[in-house]
């Protein structure tokens, strides 16, 4: 979002917003040209054209809009107007899809050939026998492309839904199971805090969503069987997969072997991307273009857009001059030299500056990267930066993924890191990967305050990020870049950088219980602390850790050494806070592990502490863990006043309560009220107060705690004889909980919603 | 990179080994050491005996592969101690006892038998054989057909190397001269996993790259 925002702010301002369509058409009619004069001089068909004032394509391509821009004689602000207007059409056009977890890329608009391959692909998915499809292959051969196309045509076959997601296979780290499932279930509807820890339950619940859907799932770029198998849906769902690799140990899947594009084929893609250029005598000279590219698809697109990108040269030209490139780097192996033939080509034509960015972009720790990044690894301006990844896209050494985020194919990856090395010395590319790391761990940081109590270590002026939603945002989507960057300076000895960066991450942290590194960066946190002597902050970090350890799974024993370690220096550095925070977490552990009065007794020095210190809070927190302790216990009526204390306090609006905490704690409160009270026996007051709080929680979005209470409101209904209420709540009960993939919970409430009858 | 150094390559029935030449290129292109085995196509026997002997030959480990008839002769000399892994291409694996002639299911456009040795007509080869090369190569491979011998058609094979080594199938999916349902049955009950390309049965010439892709997969 921040991006658009930048780009609008760099517009002159103007009453209306203009579109592209309208300044085209503006632009055209001062200049006195008709579409067909326009498009002799552009070199853009008048067609296109024609598309483009209609406002049937909204984004064009970079390499359109500058040649239009040069037939117009655009200069100064009036071009730049022209060429930003563009390219926010072409952001716009990714942000107005659907919401993006795991959606299906768009569909390559030149997709050529592959008749058979995707008639294969229908044939398998429709038949029934079989619901996994493998397309293999080595690189650049289209498997993606070609899966991504079968998959949008067989859409319709899948009424509840088509899901993409890219499993990084051939990079060194590879995307973990549970993070995929855990993508696969948010994109299926799952929230963050219904989605448990451990792999196995996240694989069950997986199973148990997907049963009674029909879905195709697609996973690109798989990097072992390991790592697909608990992915694959059973039943009425169908999965397709691409992968470098056989994955012969996978079983009951069919398997397509991707080659070449034929000859014809290969030359008609070169044909469509040349469309434009109305060059219909070069027939001969595609076809030996097509040969050199040894009919890649990714090769094939790359020679294209360089042959469209400069209008002044001919195909035979280029076919010559690839046959040279060949020779320069016949090292390489038969498939990827005619790959690098052709990156190496596109390469040599860019400017200085974007040749930069494109080769430091190599050294970028994560997958994706955004404009702002790409500004900082290429040492350029954010403008700047536009204008070298419009021009990577367009010559298809880069793709551009969702919401303005860039990557590059494996091959390119490869070709940049080569170029680097070639080109920039060692002093060189450690001081721009210092840079890109130290810039990364400071956007994070300042990312992660906002959540923090009082937001007290935020620099308004460093990110730019204006809301705590756009903060969340930033750190999820770019979590491989920070924690690949915590992790070089961790092993450079930055010990202050990365405390500062783990310190920020303890609130965040909450918010996103579930991902897979928070126990790294807190022993990253606890040794950077331990090696700077700063022993309130290796209480924190400590804690933090605890804390980790606490989600459903984790080891209760190990968070129980955590606090007693975070104890002892926050005993040593006088940090009441600390203490305050160990006693809280070890609570935590002692009352899993069933140690009920050690927990109580902890848990209430906790309260105590978090109180004198005026951390209202954290103190809200421990009233809420202590009810549930006496409800554990049996003593129902000190549970019952625990929660009571909780519900005044997340009413009181003088309680210097974070109002959004007292936001998410109240209806939770009012549930556990409602169940003290019918353990109590004081069923009518019970009845009424989770009548209320059953509603607030379908509000909050809250649905494990709602079908539990729901649950609960039933059989009080029914011990009160109101049995119909008891039965269309018991079955209001079995569908939220089906809703949360909880089968059993689900089938038990069905049982009694039938057997009230 | 592949454990196994070497690779040997048995040709099928009506052509010789230098179909194989775009496999040779891309094996070769990564270090590895490619032998071509010719069949002299007489006996089923006497093609195995000439693809032992390249095996005897070798300083390690091989992945034989097999293309079409190739199939039934890396079947029978695959028990040799120097062969890691097996990969069929378009290819038949008898069973114990059966022939090729004994796994054709359908009649294929064979002129009669000339003096014991059989050849396709040459008017219908590129149609069944080659359907995706070029028409001047499929016309040259009519024209310069191996003669196959009936023996080598009907020559069963006695301890089939699926049995006793893991193996690897490559199906092609538009195949006339196997049917793709003979190809998946073979593969299935020898156990190979299974890989499929669209392609005529000539795969080796048409599908160099996904050929050499699955043979190093095998030698991995």
């Amino acid at each position: 979002m921040r991006d658009l925002h930048r780009i609008a702010h760099r517009e002159p301002p103007i009453a209306t917003p203009l579109s592209f369509a309208e300044v085209l058409r503006r632009h055209r009619r001062a200049a006195r040209l008709t579409l067909e004069q326009l498009a002799e001089a552009s070199g853009v068909s008048a067609r296109t054209l024609s598309d483009m004032e209609r406002g049937r394509s909204k984004g064009p391509q970079h390499r359109t809009v500058t040649a239009l821009a040069d037939a117009l004689r655009l200069a100064g602000a009036e071009r730049e107007q022209f060429v930003g207007l563009a390219r926010e059409g072409r952001l716009r056009d990714h942000w107005t899809r659907p919401t993006g977890l795991c959606e299906l890329p768009r569909s390559v608009a030149d997709f050529t050939g592959r008749t058979a391959e995707l008639a294969w692909v229908a044939e398998l998915i429709r038949a029934g026998d079989t619901g996994v499809g493998l397309i293999t292959g080595s690189a650049g051969l289209g498997k993606s492309t070609l899966t991504v196309r079968a998959a949008h045509a067989l859409r319709p076959d899948f009424p509840d839904g088509v899901f993409f997601l890219d499993l990084f296979g051939m990079s060194s780290e590879p995307l973990p199971v549970d993070e995929a499932l855990g993508r696969l279930l948010r994109a299926l509807g799952m929230a963050d805090q219904q989605i448990p820890a451990d792999v196995a339950a996240r694989a069950s619940m997986y199973r148990s969503v997907l049963r009674e859907r029909r879905v195709l799932v697609v996973l690109d770029n798989a990097a072992s069987e390991e790592q697909v198998r608990p992915l694959l849906p059973d039943g009425a769902g169908r999965a397709l997969v691409t992968s470098r690799r056989l994955l012969a140990g996978l079983e009951g899947v069919r398997r397509l072997s991707l080659g070449p594009l034929p000859l014809m084929e290969a030359a008609e893609l070169l044909a469509g991307i040349l469309k434009d250029r109305g060059a219909a005598d070069e027939g001969s000279a595609f076809w030996e273009l097509a040969q050199l590219c040894g009919g890649l698809p990714l090769a094939l697109r790359i020679a294209g857009n360089r042959l469209a990108s400069r209008p002044g040269w001919s195909a035979a030209d280029f076919a010559a001059r690839l046959t040279d490139e060949e020779r320069r780097l016949d090292q390489l192996s038969a498939g990827d030299l005619k790959i690098a033939t052709a990156f190496g080509l596109s390469y040599d034509q860019l400017a200085d500056s974007t040749r930069r960015v494109f080769r430091r972009l190599a050294l970028v720790p994560g997958r994706e990267f955004d404009a702002a990044l790409s500004s900082v690894a290429g040492g350029t301006s954010i403008a700047g930066a536009w204008d070298a990844l419009d021009e990577l896209v367009d010559l298809g050494l880069l793709q551009d993924g969702t919401s303005g985020r860039y990557r590059f194919h494996d091959l390119v990856l490869l070709f940049a890191r080569d170029r680097l090395r070639a080109e920039e010395s060692e002093a060189e590319r450690d001081a721009v990967t210092g840079t890109v790391t130290s810039w990364l761990l400071r956007m994070a940081a300042n990312a992660g305050w906002w959540f923090g109590p009082r937001h007290g270590h935020r620099d308004d002026e460093l990110d730019g990020l204006s809301t705590p939603e756009e903060a969340d945002h930033w750190l999820r989507v770019n979590v491989d870049n920070w924690l690949g960057a915590l992790r070089q300076v961790a092993g450079l000895g930055g010990h202050a950088a990365v405390l500062d960066f783990a310190m920020s991450m303890i609130h965040f942290s909450n918010r996103w219980m579930h991902a897979v590194h928070w126990a790294d960066v807190f022993a990253l946190g606890v040794r950077a602390a331990a090696a700077l002597g700063d022993l309130s902050r290796q209480a924190a970090q400590l804690n933090a850790l605890a804390g980790v350890q606490l989600v459903s799974g984790g080891d209760l024993e190990a968070a129980l050494r955590f606090t007693a370690q975070a104890m002892e220096l926050g005993v040593r550095s006088g940090s009441t806070e600390e203490i305050a925070s160990a006693h809280h977490y070890a609570a935590g552990a002692l009352r899993r592990l069933g140690r009920l009065d050690e927990a109580i007794e902890a848990q209430s020095r906790a309260a105590e502490l978090f109180k004198a210190d005026g951390d209202v809070d954290a103190y809200s927190h421990c009233l809420g863990s202590l009810g549930s302790c006496f409800r554990d216990a049996g003593q129902y009526a000190r549970a019952l006043e625990h929660y009571l204390q909780l519900w005044d306090l997340v009413n009181d609006d003088t309680s210097g309560m974070t109002p959004s905490e007292a936001e998410f704690s109240r209806p939770i409160a009012l549930a556990r009220i409602g169940e003290c009270l019918g353990l109590l026996g004081r069923r009518p007051e019970a009845i009424s107060k989770l009548t209320e709080a059953v509603s607030l929680l379908e509000q909050a979005r809250l649905p494990i705690v709602q079908a539990g209470s729901l649950e609960t409101l039933a059989g009080l209904l029914a011990q009160e004889n109101r049995i119909g209420e008891s039965r269309q709540t018991y079955a209001r009960a079995a569908e939220v909980y089906e809703g949360v993939g909880d089968a059993e919970a689900s089938g038990r409430c069905r049982e009694l919603a039938d057997a009230a009858l | 990179m592949p454990t196994i150094r070497n690779i040997v390559l048995v040709h099928g029935a009506f052509v010789d080994g230098s179909g194989w030449r775009g496999v040779h290129e891309e094996l070769t292109w990564d270090g590895l050491r490619v032998h071509v085995a010719q069949n002299r196509a007489l006996s089923l026997e006497g093609d195995a005996v000439a693809t032992r002997r390249v095996l005897d030959g070798l300083d390690g480990p091989a992945v034989l592969v097999g293309h079409s008839y190739g199939g039934a002769v890396i079947t029978e000399a695959g028990t040799h101690p120097n062969v890691a892994s097996l990969v069929y291409v378009a290819a038949f694996a008898p069973d114990r006892g059966e022939s090729v002639d004994t796994l054709l299911a359908t009649p294929l456009p064979i002129l009669p038998p000339a003096e014991g040795s059989l050849l396709l007509d040459r008017e219908k080869f590129a149609g069944w054989f080659a359907a995706d090369l070029p028409d001047r190569l499929a016309a040259f491979m009519a024209d310069s057909q191996v003669r196959w011998s009936v023996d080598a058609l009907r020559g069963p094979v006695t301890e089939p190397a699926w049995r006793h080594r893991p193996s690897w199938y490559l199906l092609t999916t538009q195949d006339r001269m196997i049917p793709p349902p003979t190809q998946r049955m073979m593969a299935e009950r020898a156990g190979s996993t299974l890989v499929e390309v669209i392609s005529s049965h000539a795969a080796h010439i048409s599908q160099p790259v996904a050929v050499a892709d699955l043979i190093r997969q095998a030698a991995a």
